[in-house]
């Protein structure tokens, strides 16, 4: 079997501009903030960013102005302005978002997050889309993009429904606790979110490492993500 | 426990919503005014709530103990009890649009006669998103709206909603610092009533008109 640990520049030659990236974490919660930055280090520009929130924004010092923390998570490719399309559920704790999408320097696409998390499994699943009820009766949602139509379905009582779009992307970044050497993937506590269902929606998955360890040494029983779809692992670096 | 005039409408809300509460139910609280519901559900029973960032057993975080690997959906350091379970995106969101849930609580900016809620936006100022609001309400066994009765005087329970929907016929209770009312197919049915406030001072506070029981509603208590 290949090795499949490469250092962090090594997944330069993986990125071109337009692509689809899909970034795993809940408020960058369990993001890859080590490979994310390789992502912004490139400079490959108008990313389509699939991420739950859009990472979190910097913090400064409301009085002094001082930068108390950088962006974090997906937050890093907007405030590098590399994301020009971003798909979310939640873009209230970063700001930053929001003027973009003013300005229109970004699009911005909401979908409800039991939607948006079944869409990805869809996208890597081989399934067609998803029907859902949630978003039904709600403009925004049955006029979007990603719904192709609104239906009743039945045997007795009809119920109305959205099928939505499967969605999948050109590569995803994910983070994971332990890591062994087929590219096993264990998550420690809400860290997992949306990370395990985009470990199978995209072409390649880089997964950043937390602890990388020997073959067998996470206990198959434990294993959240299966190692043939992991393509690359990187060392977190603190 | 009876409601004295110098308790905080919030605190009141916040306790009766926890009433709702049995042992062995499975709760999601959603952020500011539902959250404080945990800290009235009375020691005797045990409620497990979920995070739908992706756990069940969420509880008040240790700060002694503060992990950055245990969040709750607003991404801030959280607890979890001994049992508790985590799991991806796409399990939280099976349990909660399988009607697993039994009770979600949630703020609102606008509900209506109809069931209908309006929580998520506000046309022309900034948009936060959705989050898990809309998949809540739709998959949720009971659906408690928890706010405050009026905004500053302005009416907030209304014939219709003017603002765009989160979902549509899902709210079950809608419980403020006022009364408790019950959404049924004839329209909201005034429960109860906190004894500080009459009627006639409800339905001045409520843009839709409210069903009143035969024997008048009973007395809101805590």
């Amino acid at each position: 079997m290949r090795n499949k640990i490469i250092e962090k520049t090594d997944i330069r030659p993986l990125l071109k501009d337009g692509m689809s990236i899909m970034i795993g974490g809940f408020l960058s919660v369990g993001s890859a903030e080590t490979v994310i930055d390789q992502v912004v280090a490139s400079g490959v520009k108008n990313l389509t960013i699939y991420c739950n929130d859009g990472g979190l924004g910097e913090k400064r010092n409301k009085e002094t102005g001082e930068l108390i923390a950088g962006p974090k998570g997906a937050g890093k490719l907007i405030a590098s302005g590399q994301c020009t399309t971003l798909y979310a559920t939640h873009i209230g704790l970063n700001p930053l978002i929001g003027k973009k999408m003013n300005t229109g320097e970004m699009k911005v696409v909401l979908i409800p997050q039991g939607s948006f998390a079944e869409m990805i499994r869809a996208g890597g699943s081989g399934l067609g889309g998803i029907i859902t009820p949630t978003g039904v009766g709600v403009d925004i949602i049955e006029q979007a993009e990603h719904v192709y139509k609104k239906i009743k379905l039945g045997d007795k009582k009809k119920k109305t429904y959205l099928i939505e779009k499967p969605l999948h992307a050109d590569l995803t970044i994910i983070k994971g606790a332990v890591v062994d050497k087929l590219g096993n993937v264990y998550f420690n506590k809400t860290t997992q979110n949306f990370s395990r269902v985009m470990a199978y929606a995209s072409d390649v998955v880089v997964c950043e490492a937390q602890k990388i360890v020997e073959r067998g040494e996470i206990d198959g029983n434990a294993i959240h993500v299966p190692g043939v779809l992991v393509d690359y692992i990187v060392k977190e670096e603190k | 426990m009876e409601i004295t005039k110098e308790m905080a409408p919030k605190e009141i809300i916040a306790r009766r919503v926890a009433k709702f509460l049995k042992d062995g139910d499975f709760v999601n609280l959603g952020i500011g005014l539902p959250t404080e519901v945990a800290k009235y559900i009375p020691s005797k029973i045990e409620v497990l709530f979920q995070s739908e960032n992706g756990m069940v057993g969420l509880t008040g975080v240790d700060p002694n103990h503060i992990d950055p690997d245990l969040t709750n959906a607003g991404g801030q350091p959280c607890g979890a009890i001994p049992g508790a379970s985590f799991f991806d995106s796409a399990t939280s969101f099976a349990l909660i649009r399988g009607g697993h849930v039994d009770y979600t609580v949630l703020g609102a900016l606008e509900v209506d006669d109809h069931g209908n809620l309006a929580n998520w936006i506000v046309p022309g100022k900034m948009v936060p998103g959705m989050g898990g609001a809309m998949d809540l309400v739709v998959g949720a066994k009971t659906v408690i709206v928890a706010m405050q009765h009026t905004q500053k005087g302005a009416h907030k329970i209304l014939k219709e909603c003017t603002l765009p929907y989160t979902a549509l016929h899902v709210v079950d209770y809608i419980v403020t610092e006022e009364c408790v009312l019950k959404q049924t197919r004839s329209g909201l049915v005034l429960m109860e009533i906190n004894p500080n406030y009459t009627v006639q001072q409800v339905q001045a506070d409520t843009g839709a008109t409210l069903i009143v029981p035969k024997n008048g509603p009973m007395t809101m208590k805590l």
